[in-house]
């Protein structure tokens, strides 16, 4: 039985193959046309088909307009936007009348700014870090004072550090200096080569200085915790897969939306809350040099300033990302506990905290020799 | 390079004999040999492109057809399969007439031109990406007039055409060059003395002769395309539904955790690569029959 | 028709390899280019086949000046020395590329190579490929394919190279044969000079770069004009010496040499194995050698002497003329006499050797 099966199986996907191949020869062959039209049944939510209900009874007229947007963006949001794309073509219809389509680029957070600044046409810029969309500025492409046009920051969804760690937690952590004592393996990129991994250098800092501890504590814990990481992986992903793939280690610190979405499918982890820990903050920004070229200001405007809405609050929430909406996080109190956070500002900004911890020479060199 | 086992592919010139083997060795050390190799070939080859698919299928097959049938999966196939059209014939043709150049001829420069056609191999992709952007970037040196002129080259299909060519035109020259050279100049000599022309000499004689190593290229360069991944990620744009190819797609699912998607998506890679050599089976079949078949060598009679 | 090479040049790199060679052949002649490797006859059969471009004089071929034709519009028939057949091609299409190319009928095609195929008794071989036909069956291919167009002339290198010994003599005489026949006007290249000698009507011997001599069989044979020429025709003896007032002292031995006056030259003389006649007594006109051993093949034997100065010398002689000489069967250790028949004195240094007579 299981040599038919084996047979059956590439017959079968050279057959898939062709048909697909032969579904779609008859469709405009150039990627660079309008982009594929994303089937409803398989991304729109429920909210969405909700939106489309009420679209029937009170909806601007159609004006047959059409428009594209491109919203670029990091790695881990790829779903969220896959399913907002959908939600705001209903919600722009309904309100204007023209019909937006919405492509995504996802890829690493610094790498998608290059690629804006290289001419990747961004209406919007829905980076991981304030700084990387600081390069759009001094790229030209981007007025100075983005982070003020949107509300709180124009960080319409945030993020923190947790740890996650086997399931039963075998080595009984609980919070930041559990990670220094001995025999615990632990598992973080190099703050030297990987954004993911100064948020979680500083989240450990801040819950020695925020307890009262003194800078010099803070160093001796983190010498502590650095001397128990068993690989320094140069990217958070890798440092999730040296986790989860391959195993090793018993504490993986790791952003909460990657540690939320590595327990969906499966109970070998748990996620650990630590008392304190650092607010991430994605900022997001229209990108001003191509919505002016293109005309397209109003309705990427309307993109960012949406995701404030309960309705993509909630959708934000389901994609592991900490709403901005205090009543809708509320709602999800189960999957976002309250929890102390500082943010970036408690160190004074990226620039400040670039020259303290990690320039070569500084902190993070003093506490750590490979 | 693999282009000695094009040279070993030929049919060979005598007529075959069926002889027995003269290394009469023992049964038991083919045994050996045979045991080896195909061992070898089952867990280096066979073992990753069996989990492969058993990856893809690991929810079911109509999670799998799904996952394949997804739009912005489609669209990626698509692109790759646009890309490959044009990145192939294209470098055929180049390769052709390098090849040509190389072996038949000797000028000026000959020996740069050797060199810079192993230039991609010895660059990586990710540097050929980088290039591209240097010159057809925002920021780059042709960038901003064309972006005056509204020409669009990187983040869209004619920057992905450009890089795939970057990074596969040493590979039907590299395969060619090897073959030209064995064929040896007298065939053309021998055309031109019985009056062919330049080019027909080179259309009814030198490219028939070589036609393995053009075929092998072809199907290299052909693998290469669709499978690139380190150039066309920098100059794609990772638009998903856009300037996503397979491995792209691939990548982009399995960083969001969607394993079995990622698996079902590189299946389908698999299954071109697989496509490809059924393609050259049968080609090699039917030349084969026709050029060399089964006709007992002739006696020596006068 | 005729072909004429007027002072005709070609460097490769440093290396000259035809060095201001001039030679006519006649129309309907079967001419040999003789020489050794490097002596540039297949350079000279290239160029004029338009496949070598030469450094520098003419090439006519009939009344037309070919020098600067292009080898596909020189209609010239050129058979290579591995035949070149193209392995992708049935020998029908071989035969049938020069007329394809030259746009002939589909008809007039078909008709030429059949009478060709049965000219070069090919038949039914046809549909073959190169690969499954015999060396033999492949050179035929190959000239059937070089005559297809009838070309003006038909050029050969090597021939014979390829191919084994016995089919070689075999192919020789056929080849003689179809020349007769066909009366094409015809030039083959070879080192070997007893296929040159059967097979050509005119010889041209070559020695690095230049033509050392040319004529008939007979008339190179009988009247090399050179050391060079006297050595590359066969196994020759050396006696060495010098000459002065018209007579050339060798090794004792004098033989008139005109060539020479007043002064002492050196010089070296030449006497084929089958020139030496051994006797008993001593004569006018022969050295006094001793054997040394006797090889014998059956009707003839080699018989290895030395002369009283130390010279080696290889004497040729028929096995009677062998039992003649030592009725009780001991020719070796022997003292004999040896004496030239036929023996070709030439000075040694200066560039251009003076033949001289016996």
């Amino acid at each position: 039985m299981s040599w038919l099966k084996k047979i059956a199986v590439p017959l079968l996907i050279l057959t898939a193959l062709a048909a697909l191949v032969a579904c779609s020869s008859d469709e405009e062959p150039s990627p660079t046309s309008t982009s594929t039209p994303t089937s409803e049944a398989a991304t729109g939510t429920a909210a969405a088909t909700g939106t489309a209900g009420a679209a029937e009874a009170t909806a601007a007229p159609v004006t047959g307009e059409k428009i594209e947007l491109l919203n670029v963006s990091y790695d881990p949001t790829r779903e969220l936007y896959a399913e907002y794309a959908e939600l705001f073509k209903e919600h722009y219809l309904f309100q204007t009348g023209i019909e937006v389509t919405v492509s995504n680029s996802h890829g690493g957070s610094g790498s998608q700014a290059r690629a804006i600044v290289d001419g990747l046409e961004a209406d919007t810029a829905t980076l991981a870090l304030s700084g990387d969309t600081d390069r759009l500025v001094d790229a030209g492409l981007l007025d100075e004072g983005w982070q003020s046009e949107f509300p709180l920051n124009s960080s319409p969804y945030t993020s923190t550090i947790v740890l996650l760690v086997r399931a039963g937690n075998p080595k009984g952590i609980q919070d930041w200096a559990d990670l220094s004592d001995e025999g615990v393996g632990v598992i973080t990129p190099n703050p030297k080569t990987s954004g993911g991994a100064r948020w979680n250098f500083l989240a450990a800092w801040a819950s020695v200085t925020e307890s009262g501890g003194s800078e010099d504590d803070a160093k001796d814990l983190l010498g502590r915790i650095f001397s128990n990481v068993l690989v320094l992986d140069s990217g958070a992903r890798g440092s999730t897969q040296t986790f989860i793939d391959r195993g090793i280690g018993d504490v993986l610190i790791a952003w909460e939306n990657e540690a939320l979405l590595a327990t969906r499918d499966s109970d070998d982890y748990e996620i650990v809350y630590p008392s304190i820990s650092i607010l991430a903050e994605p900022a997001v920004a229209v990108v001003d040099d191509t919505v002016d070229d293109r005309g397209t200001r109003e309705a990427a405007t309307e993109f960012l300033n949406y995701l404030y809405d309960p309705e993509v609050q909630e959708l934000i929430a389901r994609n592991f990302y900490r709403p901005s909406d205090p009543d809708v996080l509320a709602q999800f109190r189960d999957q976002y506990p309250e929890l102390k956070l500082v943010d970036i500002g408690y160190f004074d900004g990226w620039t400040a905290v670039q020259e303290k911890f990690f320039a070569d020479g500084a902190i993070f060199d003093e506490i750590y020799q490979p | 390079m693999a282009s000695h086992s094009v040279g070993a592919a030929l049919p060979s010139e005598e007529p075959r004999q069926a002889s027995t083997s003269v290394f009469a060795e023992p049964a038991w050390v083919r045994l050996l040999l045979i045991v080896v190799g195909v061992g070898f070939l089952g867990v280096v080859v066979i073992l990753p492109v069996a989990l492969v698919f058993e990856q893809a299928f690991a929810l079911g097959a109509g999670f799998y057809l799904d996952a394949i049938r997804d739009p912005d999966t489609v669209s990626a196939l698509r692109l790759t399969l646009t890309v490959a059209a044009i990145v192939v014939p294209l470098n055929a043709i180049f390769g052709v007439a390098a090849a040509w150049a190389i072996t038949k001829f000797d000028f000026r420069g000959k020996s740069i031109l050797i060199t810079l056609i192993d230039l991609p191999l010895a660059v990586s992709p990710v540097v050929a990406g980088l290039i591209y952007v240097l010159i057809f970037g925002a920021q780059g040196y042709i960038g901003p007039w064309m972006r005056e002129h509204d020409i669009r080259v990187i983040f869209a299909l004619p920057g992905i055409a450009l890089a795939t060519t970057f990074v596969t035109f040493p590979l039907v020259a590299r395969s060619l060059i090897p073959v030209m050279q064995d064929v040896g100049r007298e065939y053309e000599e021998a055309a031109v003395s019985l009056g062919a022309s330049g080019w027909r000499t080179f259309w009814s004689v030198t490219l028939p002769q070589a036609k393995w190593g053009l075929l092998y290229g072809i199907i290299l360069c052909n693998a290469r395309a669709m499978g690139e991944f380190g150039a066309v990620a920098v100059v794609s744009g990772k638009i998903t539904g856009k300037t996503d190819t397979l491995p792209l797609r691939v990548e982009k699912l399995d960083k969001a955790f969607d394993t079995t998607s990622a698996f079902a998506v590189a299946s389908m890679l698999v299954a071109l690569a697989v496509v490809t050599l059924v393609l050259k089976v049968i080609v090699e079949w039917r030349t084969s029959d026709h050029e060399s078949g089964p006709g007992s060598p002739a006696r020596e009679h006068v | 028709m005729t072909i004429e090479i007027h002072h005709l040049t070609k460097q490769f790199g440093d290396f000259t390899a035809v060095d201001d060679v001039s030679m006519r052949v006649e129309e309907g002649s079967l001419t040999a280019l003789l020489g050794p490797s490097g002596s540039g006859k297949t350079t000279v059969l290239r160029m004029i086949a338009g496949l070598e471009v030469p450094d520098g004089g003419r090439i006519v071929v009939g009344d037309r000046d070919v020098t600067d034709v292009r080898a596909q519009d020189r209609n010239i028939g050129f058979v290579f020395q591995q035949y070149a057949l193209f392995k992708h091609m049935r020998v029908q299409d071989n035969i049938a590329f020069p007329l394809k190319v030259r746009k002939w009928k589909k008809d007039a095609v078909r008709e030429r190579v059949a009478e060709l195929l049965a000219l070069l008794r090919l038949d039914g071989l046809g549909g073959r490929y190169p690969n499954q036909i015999s060396g033999g069956q492949r050179q035929r291919v190959a000239l059937a394919r070089a005559l297809a167009a009838r070309p003006q002339v038909l050029l050969l290198d090597e021939p014979f190279s390829a191919l084994d010994a016995r089919v070689r003599d075999e192919l020789r005489e056929w080849l003689r044969g179809l020349h007769e026949q066909l009366h094409v006007t015809s030039v083959f290249v070879t080192h070997d000079q007893g296929e040159a000698m059967e097979l050509a009507d005119e010889v041209v011997v070559m020695n690095q770069g230049r033509v050392a001599q040319s004529g008939t069989p007979q008339s190179i044979v009988r009247e090399p004009n050179s050391p060079f020429v006297m050595n590359f025709l066969g196994r020759v003896n050396e006696l060495r010496g010098e000459a002065k007032h018209g007579e050339a002292t060798l090794e004792g031995l004098r033989v008139p040499f005109p060539g020479a006056n007043g002064s002492t030259v050196p010089v070296v003389g030449y006497v084929r194995p089958r020139c030496l006649e051994l006797t008993t007594a001593a004569a006018a006109g022969a050295l006094p050698v001793s054997v040394v051993r006797v090889v014998s093949s059956g009707d003839v034997a080699k018989v290895h002497l030395v002369t009283r100065e130390g010279s080696s010398l290889v004497a040729e002689l028929d096995q009677s003329a062998l039992d003649g000489l030592a009725p009780d069967g001991g020719v070796e250790g022997g003292e004999f006499h040896a004496r030239p028949k036929d023996i070709r004195v030439f000075e040694v240094e200066p560039a251009v050797a003076r033949p001289a007579g016996d």
